[in-house]
């Protein structure tokens, strides 16, 4: 192989590729990145065996070949380079580089010894806007559950219908949902849903979240490949493949509540700094207590520590319906507010034992639903 | 040589050709899952596995396979589910008090309605509920031709829903061609007040006689509503008839169901009745041994003793006293001590701090006799304000300690002696009227269920 390819292209392809590579004393070569020429490009290729990235960058290729080099070591050395071009040469399993003021040989392992990272039907595909679908992933993933015991919930629920996505998280205490538009979707598409990895999807948003424009995802049974591709042309940029989670996602929409016996409408800004207040007399069990009153129009916001002591604050609100006394972990609500986009929130509430829905006023595209601590 | 054996050999074959570190990526969890007339498909746990195989072991495989004298037409590589195992979590996990709902339909089963952390396995039996577990044993391994209808009753608390649910599941379990479904009576009342306004009665009926099993929990809430018991009453004959299974569960028995018409109350006498009582002393301890196991925590044997004790009426209570415990022992880091547990629990236990005051007990009264409060206080004779004035009388005796005259004094200026007659007429009454009887315990947990 012998080619000439533009530096900064280069070390960003590498560092896109090489965050899914780490120590594999069973078969070392997946701490190495695949760098193979193709007509006019040169993919690199990186795999963990349950993802792998693929990255094609523009390059002059004088002769064909391919090779495999630790990635990191290679990946460091490119970013510390300060000249405009690369020329590259293998020879035996040696990745030969060398500019006008340096030349530096890193040892490498066959090309022929690389896992094949599987191709995905392109069938069914759907065309989604890359910095929307990245964001909606980050406004749920926190809300995975870190549990193996229940695996369906450990990833991301993605039900795909032929204009929108709904993406789904719970971990059985709270709930996310965002739904965002689908631009485009293959013919004769019927509703599809999968369970990502969480770390695929963490991957996805690191590659995907930089680019402008639309990108593909193609849908098969047990893996998808999210793919996006050179403007201009229909060749492939950067595509990520990974295995799905196999499993039945719970009926998810059981949870969300239909009725409210309690709504109370709040400046987002405020309630947090309230929550945040409270959260620091909280304790262990990370319980703050609200105590909504509906006539006086306030919530009063509580909560004690055998050790340090106590804190009661209150703050105006706009509240319909019942009062009641509800007691949530101040880090699960706060964790779905920090997601609320809009200056004003919804809350409602079922009583002090049933599931809180909170949302954004004027946005119906994220929810968030949240069980209290059981009063005693 | 069965499949196994042979992708055996092949694997110690292949061990010798190729290195280690290849041999545990790629032939890690693979299996040959069917063998038939020379088509051989291998099961593989992922895709990067399935091409590794096809596009460099294939000719390896095949080779082996022949060697073996194994005739293979085609060989074909399958992705099977096989658990994957994800990279332990770098998050920590969040803690929480022990005390946190959780969102409880996610754990339901999507065609069965059912939970399934409710088995036979968990379920605690004791002579309180002897009879209600054994019928439960006999209808899960013939379901429909014994014991049909089941109807269980007990009061709150005493593991009705959780018989129900076990005996569901394990028919969903055992027998994979029967529909099990699961219905709280109120999901089923709005799914026929849905089904009317919709005017889709018909498919609603339809879509239910499907069900082989029909489980309908806490009955007592079809009492006055006469179309809901209508409509049941129809769907209960269909599926009676076919011999499908019907388990019915209320918190009294048929005939204390007030309102219930008489035709669907024969209906439920019909099969097997049987009461789920008041846990006695010993299981109560195997249920709170029981759930501290489930908790995965520990707690002194002397604390569970004092609670089995103290805590007699419902399971839920136990439960209850129990979480208050290890939510203390998990915020204080100190394990709890019998001297401690009397002190935490002191409010739970001591039944003088529930607030049950005169006001409450003809509130209660009045409720379940469909009366208004003031009825009670009027100077009439009628026969359906007498009685529940007894009633009320000698709850405020019993439960409130209150002395004759007082009673008296509150029901309008009458005499003692009145006060005295109505208890005792009552108390009479308890022994000798099965439906009296009933009626004074559903009360009185009312009045205790705060």
């Amino acid at each position: 192989m012998k080619i000439t390819i533009l530096k900064n292209k280069f070390s960003k392809g590498l560092s896109i590729v090489e965050k899914i590579t780490g120590r594999n004393f069973t078969l070392p070569i997946l701490e190495n990145v695949s760098i193979s020429s193709e007509e006019s490009t040169l993919r690199l290729s990186t795999t963990d065996l349950e993802i792998g990235i693929s990255y094609w960058i523009m390059a002059k290729i004088e002769e064909k070949g391919k090779i495999t080099i630790p990635v990191k070591p290679l990946s460091n050395f490119v970013s510390l380079i300060n000249e405009e071009q690369i020329n590259m040469e293998t020879k035996e399993n040696t990745l030969f580089l060398k500019g006008e003021f340096y030349k530096t040989q890193i040892k490498g392992l066959s090309a022929d010894d690389f896992p094949i990272i599987p191709e995905v039907s392109e069938d069914i595909w759907v065309e989604i806007d890359s910095k929307q679908f990245s964001q909606a992933i980050l406004q749920v993933i926190d809300f995975c559950a870190l549990t193996q015991t229940r695996l369906e919930l450990s990833g991301i629920y993605l039900s795909f219908e032929k204009d929108q996505v709904k993406i789904v998280t719970t971990d059985s205490f709270r709930l996310a949902e965002k739904t965002i538009p689908v631009s485009a979707v293959s013919n004769d598409f019927n509703i599809q849903t999968l369970i990502l990895p969480r770390n695929a999807a963490r991957e996805l948003v690191n590659i995907f979240s930089q680019e402008d424009g639309a990108m593909k995802l193609y849908l098969s049974p047990n893996q998808i490949m999210a793919e996006k591709r050179f403007p201009d042309s229909d060749k492939p940029c950067v595509r990520l493949v990974t295995r799905l989670i196999e499993g039945e996602y719970p009926n998810y929409k059981e949870v969300i509540p239909t009725g409210t016996k309690s709504k109370v409408l709040i400046k987002k800004e405020e309630l947090s700094n309230q929550i945040k207040k409270a959260s620091l007399f909280s304790g262990k069990s990370n319980e703050v207590a609200m105590d909504i009153e509906s006539k006086k129009g306030e919530i009063t916001f509580f909560s004690q520590n055998v050790d340090l002591g106590e804190t009661k604050s209150k703050l105006k609100a706009d509240i319909k319906g019942e009062e009641v006394e509800i007691r949530f972990n101040y880090k699960f609500l706060s964790e779905g507010i920090n997601q609320i986009n809009s200056k004003d929130v919804s809350i409602e509430l079922n009583g002090s034992d049933g599931p809180g829905l909170i949302k954004p006023v004027g946005d119906s595209s994220f929810l968030y639903v949240i069980m209290p601590i059981k009063p005693s | 040589m069965d499949k196994q054996e042979l992708w055996q050999n092949v694997l110690s074959q292949i061990q010798l050709q190729i290195s280690q570190a290849n041999f545990s990526t790629w032939f890690k969890s693979t299996a040959i899952i069917s063998r038939q007339k020379g088509h051989i498909i291998v099961g593989v746990p992922n895709s990067f596995s399935r091409e590794w195989l096809e596009k460099k072991y294939n000719r390896l495989i095949l080779n082996i396979l022949e060697e073996l004298s194994e005739k293979v037409k085609h060989l074909e590589y399958k992705i099977v589910a096989i658990p994957v195992t994800q990279p332990v979590s770098v998050y920590k996990e969040i803690q929480s008090s022990a005390n946190q709902l959780e969102l409880e339909e996610l754990n339901l089963d999507k065609t069965t309605n059912l939970n399934s952390k409710y088995t036979f396995d968990n379920f605690i039996v004791g002579p309180f509920n002897e009879l209600a577990h054994a019928a439960g044993t006999a209808i899960i391994k013939n379901p429909g031709r014994i014991y049909n209808p089941f109807f269980v009753y007990g009061g709150v608390g005493l593991g009705k829903t959780h018989l129900l649910q076990a005996v569901g599941n394990k028919i969903h379990q055992d027998f994979k061609n029967k529909k099990v479904k699961y219905f709280s009576s109120e999901r089923f009342i709005t799914g026929i007040v849905n089904a009317i306004r919709n005017q889709s009665i018909h498919q609603f009926k339809e879509e239910y006689r499907q069900f082989d099993v029909l489980i309908i929990d806490d009955v007592q809430f079809f009492a006055g509503k006469e179309k809901s018991q209508e409509e049941f009453f129809h769907l209960f004959n269909l599926l009676y008839e076919d011999n499908k299974q019907i388990i019915i569960s209320s918190d009294r028995p048929p005939r204390a169901i007030s309102a219930l018409e008489e035709r669907l109350r024969s209906r439920f006498e019909g099969g097997m009745i049987a009461d789920i009582g008041s846990p006695d002393f010993e299981s109560r301890s195997a249920i709170l041994k029981q759930k501290v196991h489930d908790k995965k925590t520990l707690l002194d044997d002397l604390v569970l003793e004092y609670i089995a004790n103290n805590v007699q009426k419902n399971v839920r209570e136990l439960e209850g006293a129990l979480n208050r415990l290890i939510a203390w022992q998990e915020l204080n880091s100190q394990d709890v001590n019998l001297e401690l547990a009397k002190n935490l629990l002191r409010k739970t236990i001591n039944p003088k701090n529930k607030r049950v005051d005169f006001q409450k007990v003809i509130k209660i009264v009045a409720d379940f006799y469909s009366l208004d409060k003031k009825d009670l206080f009027l100077n009439s004779r009628k026969k359906e304000i007498v009685k529940p004035r007894q009633v009320a009388m000698y709850f405020m005796r019993k439960e409130l300690n209150s002395s004759y005259p007082f009673i008296g004094n509150k029901f309008g200026g009458k005499d003692h002696t009145t006060a005295i007659y109505a208890c005792e007429k009552i108390s009479q009454g308890i022994k000798k009227d099965e439906q009296l009887a009933e009626e004074i315990e559903v009360m009185k947990e009312k009045i205790y269920a705060y």
